[in-house]
């Protein structure tokens, strides 16, 4: 490489590298259900000396000039500036309303543990890895602090994504990580100064005058600023005049705190903190700043961090040890330190282990931390490696570990209110992703559940909504605790006009939404089933008009991963469900679809149904199986009667099904070659009935050979007298 | 907050005070943190053995993490891509303690060390330090003794 470019050229490149590479492995580790976050540190490691520049070093050093470092410092100081300033604005004192004490007892305990453990292994490591320059005490206070620091943000989103924000588990958890962001930056404050004065007492006047700041912005800054959510209150939207005024309040607060000899991040955090947490004002502040900050910005930031991560240092076994001794010194300091406060407060066993293990994510404060020592040169580029691997650790196990001590059905325990307590013998699960354009959908789960004739008795069966609130990105404002609670409550509103607006109205009862929130619709829909041993899954299904996959996409997946029975619905706008028709093939599919067109016949009373046999000239007309038989022995004559069995002589059974389609308002179809639908391949060929069918479509898909959607309804015993 | 609460909590924070006061007492007193050798030596090729007579001088790169080193032996008017690279790929590492210096590994960017196809040579460089200046022995893997030598320190870092 001897290409020469201008230094703005190279350091544009080496940002094109390290956003792709970032977003790359970020969405990798998000498919292993890992916070992007990690993925993004990992990518940064990957760009510096641990891999790249141990593969190549000599295209690692042209790509990565000395020249352009200090430049990507800049970008990543100015990046985590506003990143400080966006956690700030996240810390809301609402997550501190439930357990204040409580919450600072145990993360006051949960950072004194790994602290003091933190300082003891200072004996160990600083005539090891630290040199002469450097003070014991302030070395000894810069691996507490590293030692003792919680991600709140990365916290956060855990807390969201296991739907647990509204748990006591959860509070507890974002009301002790919030009070452990604001004493650790207070540690590492002191860390700072006395870093930089090498003295507790000489770090006396920088103390002081931070605490001066402090207590500044608290009151007068904090009063000023409650203008500024006045001022947005009546004009309803943020200008750019204001935004300015805001971002320059923001670089003032954070050389203000630099001139005082602590950090830059420090006053950006501190604004933030101050700034009145007004709903509105809030969220467009974060809104508008977000995207660019954590899409370009941050990922640098993560680079710079990986250009000074060289995981090649640690070449002896004896390195080896120690890095595990402290990735072991945090894990345990932090678990113990929590686990134990948490037990005195008078929290159970499970809760107490899961908050040890939600309070361990260290995530990328503790980067910024570390890249701070670094800079100050009170850590070393071997300490500073060990601290990096601390981080990835602590933070990638905590959610299998979450998971682990508190199960999914253990955290829906603590949240779902218990209903009244009666056992549903038939479930239906109705995956909506549009409440107001799906009531059709869920009319016909009605009517399979347990029909929609008010004087129909009531069967014991339950339709459930299932709704899911996404959350795409990592640190989006929008998925905070706090949004998404306010996100889940809109749904729910939805939700609820919906089932108000169904008929009968005295069967809405027997509709009860499930909303959460997931990124994994159809990984979760699956989950869910499981859960609640759904009978059915029916999900909706809408031809997309510019794209040749047509039953694929999110439909797809549910059809071809939940375990249990499904059926796509292709409303064609049909409010009858009179006449049934049932295309016939001797499989498995289709007796499910025999079986909830029989489960329409015995609930609504006006139905019939045409179970329809086509014969070609080069097949013979399908034989009734030994099950159909066995069915129709079974049924009482006041549906058998409704039952038509015609065989028609036709060229193509496709298009014959198409033809009597016309005059159905609902046609049921087994998931099988014939018609052209085939749960193997789901795709370009998958659907010509779907697409070319004149009336509503169900189309079945048999997962589970045992279940039978008739038991619960052919035992009751109004049919048992109607049979005779 | 209750009374047990509440005497956990400053017991806690009272022991936690202590701990860092002795540790620190202890730490400064007693422990020390090896001296800084970190930077660029320049040393005087001329009886140097084998492949390292040719660059005069050459220059010995250490980079520091308390008593662990890693380094590179580099010729004095190496490209700074180069240098840049044996910064990230340090082609020699070692230990600094008991105020002697350790190095070992391999001559990976001398370029008169480079043989085509072959490793390059080893090298392993013994020696002490003060005032700016490394004193030691420097040997290759084809000589059999060592060949005494001296470095100083560049002021520029």
């Amino acid at each position: 490489m001897t290409m020469h470019f201008d230094v703005v050229v190279q350091v544009l490149i080496q940002v094109l590298l390290v956003i792709g590479l970032s977003r790359i492995v970020g969405l990798g580790f998000r498919r292993i259900k890992q916070p992007l976050v990690i993925g993004e540190i990992v990518a940064g490691i990957l760009l510096g000396p641990s891999l790249f520049g141990m593969v190549a070093p000599e295209t690692a050093a042209a790509v990565f000039p000395p020249e352009t470092i200090p430049f990507l410092g800049v970008l990543s100081q100015i990046g985590l500036i506003f990143f400080m300033f966006l956690i700030g604005l996240e810390l809301d004192p609402k997550y501190l309303k439930n357990g204040l004490n409580t919450a600072i007892l145990v993360s006051h305990v949960s950072i004194l543990v790994p602290f003091s453990l933190g300082t003891i292994l200072s004996l160990l490591l600083y005539p090891l890895v630290s040199s002469d320059g450097v003070s014991f005490t302030a070395f000894a206070l810069f691996l507490g602090a590293a030692m003792s620091i919680t991600a709140f943000p990365v916290l956060a989103r855990i807390i969201t994504e296991n739907n647990l924000q509204n748990s006591r588990l959860g509070a507890l958890a974002l009301a002790c990580a919030a009070v452990d962001d604001v004493t650790a930056w207070c540690l590492l404050a002191l860390a700072i100064a006395v870093t930089r004065t090498n003295s507790m007492i000489e770090a006396l006047p920088t103390i002081l005058a931070s605490v001066a700041y402090i207590t500044l912005m608290a009151t007068v800054g904090r009063k000023l600023l409650k203008h500024l959510a006045t001022y947005y209150d009546r004009v309803g939207k943020l200008s750019q005049s204001v935004l300015a005024f805001i971002y320059m309040g923001v670089v003032v607060s954070a050389v203000t705190t630099e001139l005082i000899g602590i950090h830059l991040i420090f006053g950006a955090f501190l604004l933030g903190a101050v700034m009145p947490k007004n709903p509105g004002l809030t969220r467009e502040l974060a809104q508008k700043t977000e995207d660019f900050v954590l899409t370009f910005l941050l990922p640098i930031f993560f680079a710079y961090s990986g250009l000074r991560t060289q995981i090649g240092l640690l070449n002896r076994p004896i390195l080896w040890g120690l890095c595990l001794l402290v990735v072991l010194v945090a894990i345990v300091g932090k678990y113990f330190g929590t686990y134990v406060a948490a037990r005195v407060s008078g929290i159970d066993k499970r809760d107490a282990s899961a908050l040890g293990w939600l309070m361990n994510t260290r995530g990328l404060t503790e980067l910024i931390v570390l890249n701070i020592g670094l800079s100050l040169g009170v850590i070393s580029p071997l300490l500073f490696t060990m601290l990096v691997m601390m981080a990835l650790v602590t933070t990638f196990m905590t959610s299998p570990l979450l998971e682990w001590t508190y199960p999914k059905q253990q955290i829906r325990k603590t949240i779902v209110k218990p209903m009244d307590e009666i056992e549903p013998g038939y479930r239906v699960l109705v995956p909506i992703a549009n409440p107001s354009s799906q009531r059709g959908l869920i009319q016909l789960a009605m009517a399979l559940a347990f029909g929609n004739m008010p004087s129909q008795p009531r069967r014991a069966a339950i339709v459930s909504p299932l709704s899911f609130i996404q959350l795409e990105e990592d640190y989006v404002y929008e998925s905070t605790p706090a949004e998404a609670d306010r996100r889940l409550a809109i749904r729910q509103g939805q939700l609820d006009d919906l089932v108000q607006s169904l008929e009968p109205s005295d069967l809405q009862k027997l509709v009860r939404p499930i909303i959460q929130v997931s990124n994994d619709v159809a990984r979760a829909t699956a989950q869910i089933a499981v859960r609640d041993q759904a009978d059915l899954v029916i999900v909706g299904w809408h031809r997309p008009a510019f794209s040749s996959n047509r039953l694929g996409g999110r439909v797809g997946q549910i059809l071809s991963t939940a375990p249990v029975d499904v059926a796509v619905y292709i409303d064609r706008q049909t409010s009858k469900l009179e006449r049934l028709l049932l295309p016939y093939v001797a499989n498995i599919h289709t007796d499910l679809g025999l079986e909830l067109a029989v489960r329409l016949l015995i609930n609504c009373q006006n139905t019939d149904l045409t179970i329809l046999r086509v014969a070609c000239d080069d097949q013979p007309v399908s034989e009734f199986s030994y099950e159909f038989h066995n069915l129709m022995a079974r049924l009482p004559n006041s549906v058998r009667d409704r039952i038509a069995t015609p065989i028609i002589q036709a060229d193509s059974p496709i298009l014959a099904v198409v033809d009597a389609s016309k005059m159905a308002d609902l046609t049921i179809a087994g998931a099988s070659r014939e018609w052209g639908l085939d749960r193997q391949t789901l795709g370009r060929y998958a659907d010509e009935l779907a697409v070319r069918c004149r009336s509503s479509l169900v189309i079945t898909r048999r997962y589970s050979h045992v279940a039978s959607h008739l038991t619960s309804i052919l035992t009751s015993t109004s049919l048992e007298s109607g049979r005779n | 907050m209750n009374l047990k609460s509440l005497t956990f909590y400053v017991g806690s924070i009272g022991i936690v005070v202590a701990l860092f006061s002795f540790t620190t007492a202890y730490g400064e007193a007693n422990l020390k943190a090896s001296t800084k050798i970190e930077g660029r030596y320049r040393i005087p090729a001329q009886n140097l053995p084998g492949c390292l007579k040719d660059d005069d001088p050459v220059v010995l790169m250490i980079q520091q993490s308390g008593v662990y080193l890693s380094a590179s032996l580099l010729s004095k008017n190496e490209t700074s891509q180069t240098i840049t690279a044996a910064r990230k790929k340090p082609s020699l590492s070692g230990t600094w303690e008991e105020q002697k210096l350790e190095l070992s590994g391999l001559l990976s960017y001398l370029d008169d060390c480079q043989k085509d196809g072959e490793r390059s040579p080893t090298v392993k460089i013994e020696g002490t330090f003060s005032q700016n200046n490394l004193q030691g022995k420097i040997r290759l893997d084809s000589s059999p003794t060592g060949i005494n030598f001296t470095g100083k320190r560049d002021s520029e870092q």
